[in-house]
This record gives structure tokens, C-alpha cells and sequence, in this order.
């Protein structure tokens, strides 16, 4: 990943009014991991596990915080649980995953794709996928917008093709 | 061995406005309700999620007291959290364990405990709270000694942990059970009222929108 | 006229006991940034707000129920004024601010702008005590008659488009209205509203 996608990445968390950022690494997010790391606005926690992460946030905005949880997309089945205890709960919280297994990724990361939709979905978690490179930064505003007003979980998918 | 009932009510007792409870799903919910400071703390918070929610809130709000009132099922399902309060160490969280060695709310009920926990065999959640970092954990298993440790935890800068060893199964008789549970709230109650009680005590705005 | 000072005259005439059911959009924000109270019922939905104050004033007879409705509003739900008539309400002070105007959908106008008269309306589904005001001693006069009798009054204000500047934002939503308002009756009336929980649901 080029440093100067990560950095649209992370400017467009801290644009969103994100100040609290929870999660588990993934390599293609590597360089965005790093730089959130380094910034204190966007204090950054390391879960063991992205169900763990998802109570992290959700105890962050009882605090008063913004948060987003930055999962691998493998990482979304983990957290399904604490998702839905979120969404019960009405909760707002940003979900931001570089989605593997969209145009850009090796064939076998297909699996991911067949998945990770329909269980949104069926969550009713509304997202968006990005694809664009231009698009990253107003996408997650949008969504955080849309997380605060409808109080609930909303994720943003950024693929390979946005991200290489 | 103590029961759980009573060591809810000596805690209630310790805790002031200024602090934060967090409570889990289970027969801790009902009985901590009990003290009156239901709509004042996040209850009914669900499986595994107790500590991290509390380590959440602990993040963000440094200077406030937190407390996690979990349970052994509950953490085990999410021990890594431990792991994650241990390299965070907020000097403000503390975890109360309620540790009956068994998964009572899956259980037969009828006064009849569920199914083993790994703390009724050989694990010794004290001992992980240490490993991960937490090095103030202790196990209690009288009602004094967890007094001791509570007004320990609740002075002193954390992380701090107490593992309270309790009876496998909670007193409460058949009649009363509905009254328990009586005045609680249900879940999006409780987020209003806790997320009000948090403007109020820091001065901040958490709920913005009213829509219709 | 204007909608604020309307309420800023109601609020000084009622007491603390009087339930407030109010529409949805500014007329719940104005309304709550005058009187705060567990009494008031605020952000009920399009078209809902008479036929929801209707439904209070039934079942709490011995309270006094005032609703604050829109135009529109009122105009969306028309068939609630002949439903409230055949009760034979003796509790409730039913007021339209009526701004002649869609506002809260972009400010086209709404049918009270051309020839419908909602009072006309009301008295023809039954409501006899029915009448407009344009001026503000007079929507005083007419609040406070109906608040010193018993009976089902209704009152259309003719009120100025707009609202005040620098208005608090209302963080109440929907829900947290239902809560607060179901816990309050539950302590006046000594009455359970909510379930007991039964799950952690």
C-alpha cells in the first residue's frame, strides 16, 4: 500500500471527527495501522479479538469519544456478536475494513466476497464500498454522518483496487 | 464460600456518583440493580463484553473511576481483554470478578448450577489478570476479605483486579424472582439514562440528534 | 404572531401535572426549550400527535392533555378530530399552529394557505368549542379560558412562518421521549407501563 493512500485513510478518519480507533492489524491496512499508532488525536487501542474491539468503542462513546474499529475483513465474523449487542443497544460506530476478495485481490480471497455482504446484510449494517481512490475520504464522512444519525454500526469497505 | 447478593450490596455501599459500573448480562444485572444505581450504570452489557466496554469508558474518561463488575464465563470468553488492560493499564478501571465456576444463566435453573467453567477446574483468573499485567490481583473468598479489596481497589491507581470466589448458585427465592427484575431496564433504556447520567457528571454532549 | 410567544404564553399557564403532547420538528424544540418536562410528550410523528393526545386523555381522564399540532400535521390525520369529538373529552386543550406552510418539507404551502379553515373543520366533526386567533392577547384569552374549564377545546393559532434563532438543539429522539415519558406517568399514576424485563433484551 502507497503511503499516500494510508495517509487519505487516516486524514479521512481525523476529517470524520474520529478520536478513538480500535483494532486488530491487517497486512494490506499496514502503513494506516502505523500512521494512527503515531497520532495521539487518534488514540489507538490493539485488541486481542474484534468482538473485544467492538465493546472497547462502544464503552469509548459512552465516554464521549468517536470511535471506529479497523478490522481485517476476516476479522468482521469475529465481531459479528458485539456488532449486533451494538446495534441492539443503538450505538453509532464506524467499521472500517479493507475489504479482501473485490477486484485487485488473488482469486482465492474470492471466499471473502461470497460472505461479508450478504452478512452485512443480514445484520442490516449498511455500507459502502470503495473502490476509488478519490472517494475514501468523503466515503467515510458519509458513513460517519450516517452511523451518528441512525445510530448504529456502518462500515466502509475500501478494496484492493482503491488501496494498491 | 459468599454469595453474590451480598457482596453486590457491600459494593454498593462503596461506590459513589463520581464512579462508573458497567455490569453484565446474568444474575449480576438484577442484583445491582438492586442498590438503586441501575440507570446510572451500563447494565445487562453482553457476553464477553463486561471488561472491554469498561476498558472503553476507563480510556475515555481518565479521571473517572471505572468499575467492571464481570464474571467468569463472561471473561473467559474474552480473556484477551485482559491482556488489552494490562498494556493500556488505565489507573482508573477496576474488574470485580464474580467467579461461581459455573455457566449458571445457561443452566437447568431450579437452584441447579450449569455447567463447569474453566475456573472450576485449574485455571486461576487472578493468575492471568497477573500475567497479562495486572498486577494488583488477588482472589477473595470471605466477605471481609473482599471488602479489604474493594476499598484497596477503589483508592489506590489500577489496574486492579478481584477475583471473588462465590457459591455456585445465587440465593434468591422463586417468589421474588420476577420483582428482581422488575424495575430494570431494558437495553436502549439504559443507554439513555447511562449516557445522560455521563453528560451530566462531565459536562459533555454524547446524545446530539432527536429526530422523531 | 409568533409560535414562540404563543407557547411562551401557554407555558406560563400551565402547572407542572399538565401532559403536553407535541408534533414532531420545531413546535417539540420550541416547546422544550420553554417548559422542560418528564410531562411532555415531544416528537410524535406526522399525522400521530391528535390522535396519540387522544389516546392519553382517555385513559387519564382526571389529567389535563394539551397538544400542540402542526397544520400539516393535522391536515395528514383530519379523521382524528372526528374520532376526538364522538369521546366527549372533558380533558383536553387541542391547539394548531398553523403556519399555513409545509416547512419542515421545504415551506410549500399547505391547504389552511388556500380555503380550508381547520377550526370550520372541527366544528363540523363535532368539536363546538372551535375557534382562530390571529393575535396574541387573544390566543392568551382563549388558552387560558379553556384551561380554567373542563371540556375538549381547540384552538387554531395563525402563526408567522419561521422559527427563533439560536433554538437548543432538542437530543431527545423518539425513543428516549417514550421512556421518559412512560417512567413519568408510571410515577404520577402508580402504574406499570414498561414490562418487567424478562431477557437483557
Amino acid at each position: 500500500m502507497e503511503i499516500e493512500k494510508a495517509r487519505i485513510v487516516v486524514d479521512g478518519l481525523k476529517e470524520a471527527g474520529i478520536n478513538f480507533t480500535v483494532g486488530l492489524p491487517d497486512s494490506q491496512f499496514h502503513e494506516v495501522y502505523e500512521q494512527i499508532l503515531q497520532d495521539p488525536s487518534l488514540k489507538y487501542v490493539g485488541a486481542g479479538n474484534e468482538a473485544e474491539g467492538a465493546s472497547i468503542a462502544m464503552g469509548a462513546w459512552f465516554g464521549g469519544k468517536k470511535p471506529a474499529l479497523i478490522i481485517a475483513t476476516s476479522g468482521l465474523l469475529v465481531a459479528t456478536f458485539s456488532l449486533a449487542r451494538l446495534h441492539l443497544k443503538e450505538v453509532p460506530l464506524l467499521v472500517l475494513i479493507p475489504y479482501r476478495g473485490d477486484l485487485g485481490d488473488p482469486r482465492w480471497m474470492g471466499i471473502y466476497k461470497q460472505f461479508v455482504e450478504p452478512m452485512l446484510n443480514s445484520m442490516d449494517i449498511p455500507y459502502k464500498i470503495v473502490s476509488r481512490k478519490d472517494e475514501i475520504k468523503q466515503t467515510i464522512a458519509d458513513c460517519q454522518i450516517c452511523a451518528e444519525a441512525w445510530l448504529k454500526p456502518v462500515a466502509v469497505l475500501v478494496t484492493g483496487e482503491a488501496l494498491w | 464460600m459468599v454469595n453474590r447478593a451480598d457482596l453486590i450490596s457491600i459494593f454498593g455501599e462503596m461506590v459513589n456518583d463520581e464512579m462508573l459500573v458497567v455490569t453484565p448480562i446474568g444474575s449480576t444485572t438484577p442484583l445491582w440493580e438492586r442498590t438503586g444505581r441501575g440507570p446510572t450504570s451500563l447494565t445487562s452489557v453482553s457476553l464477553g463484553m463486561c471488561t472491554p466496554t469498561a476498558l472503553g469508558l476507563a480510556l475515555a474518561l481518565p479521571h473517572r473511576k471505572v468499575i467492571a463488575l464481570d464474571s467468569d464465563g463472561n471473561l473467559i470468553l474474552n480473556l484477551c481483554s485482559l491482556g488489552t488492560v494490562g498494556n493500556e493499564r488505565p489507573k482508573n478501571l477496576t474488574i470485580i470478578v464474580f467467579d461461581n465456576g459455573n455457566y449458571l444463566s445457561g443452566g437447568p435453573g431450579k437452584g441447579k448450577p450449569g455447567m463447569p467453567t474453566a475456573t472450576a477446574g485449574n485455571m486461576d483468573l487472578a493468575a492471568v489478570g497477573r500475567g497479562c499485567g495486572i498486577e494488583k490481583a488477588s482472589i477473595v473468598r470471605t466477605e471481609a476479605e473482599f471488602k479489604v479489596a474493594a476499598e484497596k481497589a477503589l483508592k489506590e491507581d489500577g489496574p486492579s483486579m478481584i477475583v471473588a470466589k462465590i457459591d455456585p448458585v445465587d440465593v434468591r427465592q422463586t417468589k421474588n424472582f420476577r420483582e428482581d427484575r422488575g424495575p430494570g431496564q431494558d437495553t436502549r433504556e439504559n443507554k439513555y439514562s447511562f449516557a445522560r447520567h455521563i453528560e451530566r457528571l462531565e459536562n459533555i454532549k454524547i446524545l446530539k440528534r432527536g429526530g422523531g | 404572531m409568533k409560535r414562540f410567544d404563543c407557547f411562551k404564553s401557554l407555558a406560563a399557564m400551565l402547572g407542572p401535572d399538565d401532559i403536553v403532547v407535541a408534533n414532531v420538528g420545531p413546535i417539540s424544540r420550541e416547546w422544550n426549550a420553554l417548559r422542560p418536562s418528564e410531562a411532555n410528550l415531544l416528537q410524535v410523528n406526522l399525522g400521530l400527535c391528535a390522535a396519540v393526545g387522544l389516546g392519553i386523555a382517555i385513559t387519564l381522564p382526571h389529567r389535563r392533555v394539551v397538544i400542540l399540532d402542526g397544520d400539516g400535521n393535522l391536515l395528514l390525520n383530519l379523521a382524528s378530530l372526528a374520532d376526538m369529538a364522538n369521546q366527549g373529552l372533558k380533558n383536553v386543550l387541542h391547539i394548531v399552529l398553523d403556519n399555513e406552510t409545509y416547512e419542515g418539507g421545504g415551506g410549500l404551502p399547505s391547504a389552511t394557505a388556500g380555503k380550508a379553515d381547520l377550526a370550520l373543520i372541527a366544528k363540523g366533526a363535532g368539536i363546538e368549542n372551535a375557534r382562530v386567533v390571529t393575535v396574541l392577547d387573544d390566543f392568551a384569552q382563549a388558552a387560558g379560558d379553556a384551561l380554567r374549564s373542563s371540556g375538549h377545546r381547540f384552538i387554531v393559532a395563525k402563526v408567522d412562518k419561521g422559527t427563533v434563532e439560536k433554538l437548543p438543539t432538542l437530543t431527545l429522539d423518539g425513543k428516549e421521549g417514550k421512556y421518559r415519558f412512560a417512567r413519568y406517568i408510571e410515577r404520577t399514576e402508580g402504574k406499570q407501563i414498561l414490562r418487567p424485563r424478562y431477557t437483557h433484551i
